[in-house]
């Protein structure tokens, strides 16, 4: 990365890591292939989250969400069966209640279910104060709904 | 319409998650849409875990909303920790 050669570096680590070679299930060589790819050719990294099985799952999906790569993050998670991860990605980063709803029906287990229902519950909250805002716009008390 | 069909997606999540923990506000939902029916569910769901006098005050409420009277007649004879 120092000398500035991501492309090079991806192109080398493939061959060790995607090719048969006693280096194939390195952590830290999985790690720093999937790392490369988040900072300079983001297309590849979903590849290779399917393809290795090796890879730091916890750290790379954080790295990924603060890159901006919420599916590939959401991809992570599901793939490691750390659902509750996974639909907080869905509410919070991709902000997809329908998706989280389609996701909370395939795993089908009580955490999942949970954070759903606080999505849901927390989704009309806000919409209930503003449609009381909306509706009361002489009442003072209702100018800020988001305060 | 919204409202209501949304009332009743939150409040069938919580009862497959098994979850009782947010009692109090969806009380407040289900009561605000009139979803007494979708509230007797999660309430009866609710009161396996929680012993709450809001719980079984509203369970009563819920049945009585929906003229579920001989319902309300076996939860009286029962044990209940409601403030009738």
């Amino acid at each position: 990365m120092n000398a500035d050669l991501p492309n090079e570096l991806i192109e080398l680590l493939e061959k060790i890591i995607l090719e048969p070679s006693p280096f194939s299930e390195n952590q830290h060589l999985q790690n720093l292939l999937i790392l490369t790819a988040i900072k300079a050719d983001s297309a590849r990294v979903r590849d290779y989250i399917e393809k290795l099985d090796n890879y730091d799952a916890p750290e790379i999906a954080n790295i990924a969400i603060n890159s901006g790569l919420h599916e590939e993050a959401f991809e992570i998670y599901k793939k490691t069966q750390a659902h509750g991860d996974a639909i907080n990605v869905l509410i919070e980063h991709i902000v997809s209640i329908d998706r989280a709803a389609t996701f909370a029906e395939q795993v089908d287990n009580p955490e999942v279910w949970s954070r759903l229902g606080k999505a849901q519950l927390d989704g009309l909250r806000v919409k209930d104060s503003i449609g009381i805002a909306v509706q009361s716009p002489s009442d003072h008390r209702f100018l800020h709904p988001c305060q | 319409m919204v409202l209501l069909y949304k009332a009743r997606l939150t409040i069938d999540s919580y009862i497959r998650a098994n979850d009782p923990s947010n009692y109090v506000e969806v009380i407040e939902i289900a009561s605000r849409a009139g979803k007494y029916e979708d509230l007797i569910r999660y309430l009866q769901m609710a009161r396996k875990t929680v012993r709450e006098p809001q719980v079984d005050g509203y369970l009563m409420l819920a049945f009585a909303k929906t003229d579920r009277l001989h319902d309300l007649e076996d939860f009286l004879a029962g044990l209940n920790v409601a403030d009738v």
